[in-house]
């Protein structure tokens, strides 16, 4: 009788062909979300979920997609099996994912609190890395009107990240806040000549050439500006139907906060105030707690 | 128990238990093999076969696996973030209709002591007249020997509560003498506690008629050559590679090869009720009766971080995330998939049928039927002959009932009388003993043994031959004597006096008799 061994070879082949695909796909699945395909996204995370169900990485991509949809319901879901895999556990990733769906749901604290967990886990050559997180963080006081604590976070972040434009961004942003316009635009001045960029002077500025030049760089490249296009055109632009049709456009690719809250806003100002005010609805009983947001609520007389 | 016969015969001949497997489920998953105290090794649930009033069932789980008996000064309590707990199914769904939770608090009584627990004869140790300020000779400075539970050198003492759930409702189970339950210790040694005592102080009768609570750290009541299986089942020449003769296969009181596990300790906790608090009828019900089968499964959970924060309404309602799950033994172990096994651990039973490809083909099968060069023949996918390990099926359950979903229950038919311990037999219903595994699993059933031969497809007739009906590790039964009545669990081995039976060994059957196999 032979003895009952294993063939080891054909299963340790097999095993390292799997294992040596996995993180590939999983990176795959970011390059697809960092493109904005978050359909395709979830789509290809949810396979791989279903292969590997116990892989946590597998997970927080998923989520992050389905936080890119806006399918916050299967997020939450999503997140909750991630955390309960690592009761206690989780990675900066892990975390990071939590803030951002906290923070999608009005949770600012939780964002935070969550936001810090990660901070305490970051790897070394890892995603998020400390300067996203204090970013992050930054943002997130902002939101919450802590303006002080968002300035403390971004002078502390490490040394060789000070000129880091996302950081310049965000300071410009706190300066608005601030009402310190003159050294916002100043910032903003010192920026690359990216349609996001151009956009935020534009809105500081209040020029039309600043306009015209973010108009004219965001045109060139199709789509990928949807957004700040959308603001403009519902707003100093007013072409709110040209701006409704790019908010249509995009809703019927995603359904994120940000996504609805541009949507309701193009709507509103394009006179469909009884749409503009069931979209905006969904981002109220989401609890989202977005400033510009809640401006746009109250815009609409819902707040 | 001519009853029962007459239910099981048409399909006896097919029989044979059931899920493959080896080590009933020794930090099989990830993620405890990262927490052990969360481990569920063995589930266990039977007609109780010592004297009881009332039909019973008892029903255990043990948790944290191989522990060193002397792996002193804190030993193995119980984990007090932990809600452990026993679930009953008895409508056929996979979702428990009867839950018995178990929480435990730790008292640290001793401070000032480096070691959980401390004792020497009657009256403990004094200090000698030479003993220097401040203490003054006389003074005591070892408590007497630990006989109960509130000897002096107690020192991390545990308590426990017992709530049953049913139909929403929970009811405590408390003592029905005064003072709450508390937890059996682990067996420190001869010289500090006198543990077959503790052990019979906390085997408890309830305010709850004819129902008995015990916990602590017992013998670990699963036996295997463990390190032969793992070897990827490099089985010992003295079995023929895992083929036992008829005569090694008969002989239920021999080990012809070491127990891996013995000489180590687990905990366990054990709950007796009667059968009529499980049944969805309220009533002992005959065996051919489609109400008698119950599926039982134990958990362990913590408390979960979750998603969204109080007090925003949360999606994902409860305090407790399951760590760990148990129904049969070694389904998770042997079938479920490495990438899968954290998920299966987590998810309900309900939801089991996520994971019907590794019930219906096993790659453990295939495994021995590579390995063999085809001499241990297996059926052809889908393995519809497991299908009675995780549905209610004959021969367990009675012709008739609801199969319910695929789920990885104990199926247990309550119907069933217990067989005479004198004619119980260490392969259950694959010996014709009707009361053993699968239906129900007690203590002295080899499901190392039954496990192998079941994924090899005994229980289809044209693969119930040799050397398919003769799988097995040559470990026929346990290191340590399993008591009589509730809660029938072994006694633990003491630190001082443990004993790991190795192969080459002599005394490889509870260290008596003939050596171990090399």
């Amino acid at each position: 009788m032979t003895k009952l061994i294993f063939l080891l070879t054909i299963f340790a082949g097999a095993y390292a062909a799997e294992s040596g695909a996995l993180p590939a796909a999983r990176d795959n699945v970011r390059l697809l979300i960092k493109a904005g395909d978050y359909a395709t996204a979830m789509e290809k995370a949810k396979a791989l979920n279903k292969q590997t169900p116990d892989d946590v990485a597998t997970y927080q991509i998923l989520a992050e997609a389905q936080l890119g949809l806006g399918d916050y319901e299967d997020a939450e879901m999503t997140i909750q099996w991630m955390l309960d895999l690592r009761i206690g556990k989780a990675d900066a990733m892990g975390w990071y994912v939590v803030a951002k769906f906290r923070e999608a749901v009005g949770d600012l604290e939780g964002s935070l609190d969550a936001v810090n967990l990660a901070y305490g886990r970051v790897a070394p050559g890892q995603q998020p890395d400390i300067p996203t997180l204090l970013i992050y963080s930054a943002r997130l006081q902002m939101k919450a009107g802590r303006l002080e604590n968002a300035e403390a976070v971004l002078k502390s972040m490490p040394a060789g990240t000070e000129t880091t434009e996302q950081k310049q961004i965000a300071m410009a942003k706190l300066r608005v806040l601030q009402q310190r316009h003159a050294e916002a635009v100043e910032i903003l001045k010192g920026l690359s000549k990216t349609p996001g960029n151009l956009y935020l002077l534009s809105e500081q500025t209040k020029d039309a050439a600043d306009y015209k030049a973010f108009e004219t760089a965001a045109l060139e490249q199709k789509d990928k500006w949807n957004a700040e296009l959308t603001l403009y055109y519902a707003g100093a632009g007013d072409r709110a139907q040209d701006a409704l049709k790019l908010a249509r456009q995009e809703a019927a690719k995603r359904h994120d906060v940000g996504t609805l809250d541009r949507l309701a806003y193009a709507l509103y100002q394009a006179g469909q105030k009884d749409e503009a005010r069931v979209t905006m609805n969904r981002i109220v009983k989401l609890g989202n707690r977005d400033p510009e947001v809640l401006r746009h609520a109250a815009l609409m007389g819902l707040r | 128990m001519y009853q029962v016969k007459s239910i099981l015969a048409p399909t006896m001949a097919l029989l044979m238990a059931m899920p493959p497997g080896y080590a009933a489920n020794h930090r099989e998953a990830p993620i405890t093999a990262i927490d052990h105290k969360a481990d569920i090794t063995d589930v266990f649930a039977f007609r109780s076969y010592g004297a009881t009033a009332v039909p019973s069932v008892t029903l255990i789980m043990c948790v944290d696996p191989l522990q060193e008996p002397a792996n002193g000064p804190n030993w193995w309590p119980f984990d007090t973030d932990i809600l452990y707990e026993i679930k009953i199914d008895n409508n056929n769904d996979a979702v428990e209709d009867v839950v018995f939770q178990f929480r435990f608090n730790t008292e640290q009584r001793l401070p000032n002591i480096a070691q959980a627990f401390a004792g020497v004869g009657p009256s403990g140790a004094v200090a000698p007249a030479n003993s220097p300020a401040p203490v003054a000779p006389g003074t005591l400075v070892i408590p007497p020997r630990i006989t109960d539970f509130n000897s002096p050198g107690f020192g991390t003492r545990q308590n426990y509560s017992v709530t049953m759930v049913k139909g929403g409702v929970s009811t405590p189970i408390t003592s029905s003498g005064p003072g709450p339950f508390f937890a059996v210790p682990s067996n420190v040694g001869p010289r500090t506690m006198d543990y077959s005592a503790l052990f019979a102080l906390g085997t408890y009768t309830t305010s709850t008629p004819n129902v008995k609570v015990f916990a602590g750290t017992v013998d670990d009541p699963f036996w295997i050559d463990l390190g032969a299986a793992f070897d990827t089942l490099n089985l010992r020449a003295a079995v023929n590679g895992g083929v036992l003769t008829p005569a090694q296969d008969a002989d239920d009181k021999t080990n012809i090869t070491s127990d891996t596990v013995s000489g180590y300790s687990v905990n366990a906790i054990a709950i007796e009720v009667p059968v009529s608090m499980l049944t969805s009828t309220g009533n002992v019900e005959a065996a051919n009766s489609t109400s008698a089968t119950i599926g039982v499964f134990g958990t362990t959970s913590r408390m979960r971080v979750t998603a969204r924060r109080a007090p925003l309404p949360a999606q994902n309602s409860g305090g407790f995330s399951q760590i760990q799950r148990m129904g049969n033994p070694l389904i998770n172990e042997l079938l479920i998939g490495t990438g899968s096994k954290d998920r299966f651990s987590m998810d309900q039973p309900k939801n089991d049928s996520q994971f019907a490809n590794f019930f219906l083909d096993p790659t453990l099968a295939r495994i021995i039927n590579a390995a063999t060069g085809g001499a241990v023949a297996i059926p052809t996918p889908p393995r519809t002959d497991l299908l009675p390990l995780v549905t209610y099926a004959a021969p367990i359950a009675a012709p008739g009932t609801p199969a319910g979903p695929v789920a990885d229950l104990l199926r247990l038919n309550t119907g069933v009388a217990p067989t005479a311990t004198s004619s119980a037999r260490r392969l259950g219903l694959l010996a014709g003993d009707a009361a053993g595994y699968p239906n129900g699993r007690r203590l002295f059933d080899d499901v190392t043994d039954i496990s192998l031969r079941v994924v090899v497809g005994v229980l289809v007739p044209a693969f119930n031959v040799s050397p398919n009906n003769l799988l097995g590790d040559g470990v026929n039964t346990n290191d340590t004597a399993l008591k009589a009545t509730f809660p029938y669990l072994g006694e633990a081995p003491s630190g001082r006096n443990r004993r790991h039976i190795d192969p080459s060994e002599p005394g490889c059957t509870a260290g008596l008799g003939p050596a171990c196999a090399p």
